[in-house]
């Protein structure tokens, strides 16, 4: 058996409120999500409660997981990185009144691997870092740094120091080409 | 929109790409979330840009998540405290000292017996766990100290009740360390040094029992959590 057949098996074990089953799929998944998580929040305390709602909306949500379509992986990890993206605007939103914390957003703050290790480093991700290489670096790094960090258009322009309009170009010719180069 | 060219098709692909993104403002992504519930091939679109961007988290490194968060989740969802052990081996929770006895030396024989006779190990570590995940405690056994260290996440015994723990020796009864009417999250807890030869292969087991701990000297509550001492220091 795999291990999507076999997370699939669990998965539909959970929706069933099986106790047990949902205890394997912690066990089995937490350390990818909470890296997520923690990657995203940059501090271990909100990861941490991030992590306990992720689990909780796993728990209620798990019924759901069959229509979606979704491998069981993207399932989780969406669940992570939507929740986790909004506990970070939610924070960016609070900060704003102070300095823009969006420079530093892409910088890491301890010894976890640096920005580089947006750069995909797993076989199964090979198609999509050889296309997000295709892109020019800067792009990647915009496309990468909304899937990861939550940016907006306004704060990619900003960052990227390009109108709002042409960030927005930007982004869409190479979401564009990302998935031509992806369905190649 | 009209028809479904190519042109439309990629317009509603970066749309979707933007929707996964989070790019899209209140009321486009309003609009989006309604075409989701009523569009098929928009929805296909949704998610086959939800695979392949979670692709970019799921190179993230990943992380232990503490130990404690499991109990934490599981409390939130399930509620309550631990789940008596006995209760899940099918059997009822009134039971008297020397049946309560005997089931605790059954687990302990469960958890594996019949090796030499050793020498007692500094640093013996083990892991007090209810199956269910609610009770951790982690147990270090402090040799030259002759102390137990203790670093417990769990509810205290609820009021006029007491959890107790006892070393259970590989064979013979078991021993009582200490009466826990109040938890904290760190105790050391000394215990006499001729017990030390005793807890390589031991089990540390938490039962409930009555305010002031068992009055037979033996278990006589459920077994809240337990865990094996290895044989050696790992």
């Amino acid at each position: 058996m795999t291990d999507r057949d076999e997370l699939e098996r669990i998965i539909a074990r959970v929706a069933l409120q099986d106790r047990k089953a949902f205890g394997q799929l912690y066990e089995r998944t937490q350390a990818k999500l909470f890296g997520i998580c923690l990657r995203i929040l940059r501090s271990r305390a909100e990861a941490e409660d991030a992590l306990q709602e992720v689990y909780v909306r796993v728990w209620h949500n798990a019924d759901r997981y069959q229509v979606l379509g979704l491998s069981p992986m993207t399932w989780l990890i969406t669940i992570a990185r939507n929740h986790a993206i909004d506990l970070l605007r939610r924070r960016r939103v609070a900060e704003r009144s102070g300095q823009a914390p969006i420079a530093e957003a892409m910088e890491q703050p301890d010894a976890s691997p640096g920005p580089e290790a947006l750069t995909l480093a797993r076989s199964d991700g090979d198609l999509l870092r050889a296309c997000l290489g295709e892109l020019e670096p800067e792009r990647s790094e915009a496309v990468q740094g909304a899937y990861m960090f939550g940016f907006t258009y306004a704060e990619l322009a900003d960052r990227y120091a390009v109108p709002l309009n042409t960030m927005r170009t930007w982004l869409r010719r190479s979401l564009q080409r990302l998935k031509e180069c992806m369905s190649r | 929109m009209s028809g479904a060219g190519p042109e439309d098709r990629d317009h509603d692909s970066v749309l979707a790409a933007e929707h996964v993104l989070g790019l899209l403002g209140a009321e486009e992504a309003a609009e989006a979330d309604r075409r989701l519930q009523t569009d098929s091939g928009f929805r296909a679109l949704h998610r086959d840009w939800t695979e392949r961007m979670a692709g970019v988290a799921a190179a993230v490194p990943p992380v232990e998540a503490p130990r404690r968060l499991r109990r934490r989740i599981q409390q939130r969802l399930f509620g309550g405290g631990a789940r008596p052990l006995w209760r899940r081996l099918g059997v009822g929770t009134a039971l008297g000292g020397a049946l309560a006895a005997a089931l605790v030396a059954l687990l302990v024989s469960e958890a594996g017996l019949l090796t030499p006779q050793r020498e007692a190990l500094p640093g013996l570590r083990t892991e007090i766990a209810s199956a269910d995940g609610t009770v951790l405690i982690e147990a270090r056994i402090d040799a030259a100290a002759s102390a137990l260290d203790l670093a417990i996440d769990a509810e205290g015994p609820p009021a006029g009740r007491a959890h107790q723990l006892w070393l259970i020796p590989e064979s013979g009864e078991p021993i009582s360390l200490a009466v826990i009417s109040e938890v904290q999250p760190e105790i050391v807890l000394p215990f006499e040094p001729d017990l030390l030869p005793l807890m390589p292969g031991a089990t540390l087991a938490i039962s409930d029992e009555p305010a002031g701990g068992s009055p037979t000297g033996a278990p006589t509550g459920a077994v809240l959590a337990s865990g094996t001492l290895p044989e050696e220091a790992g």
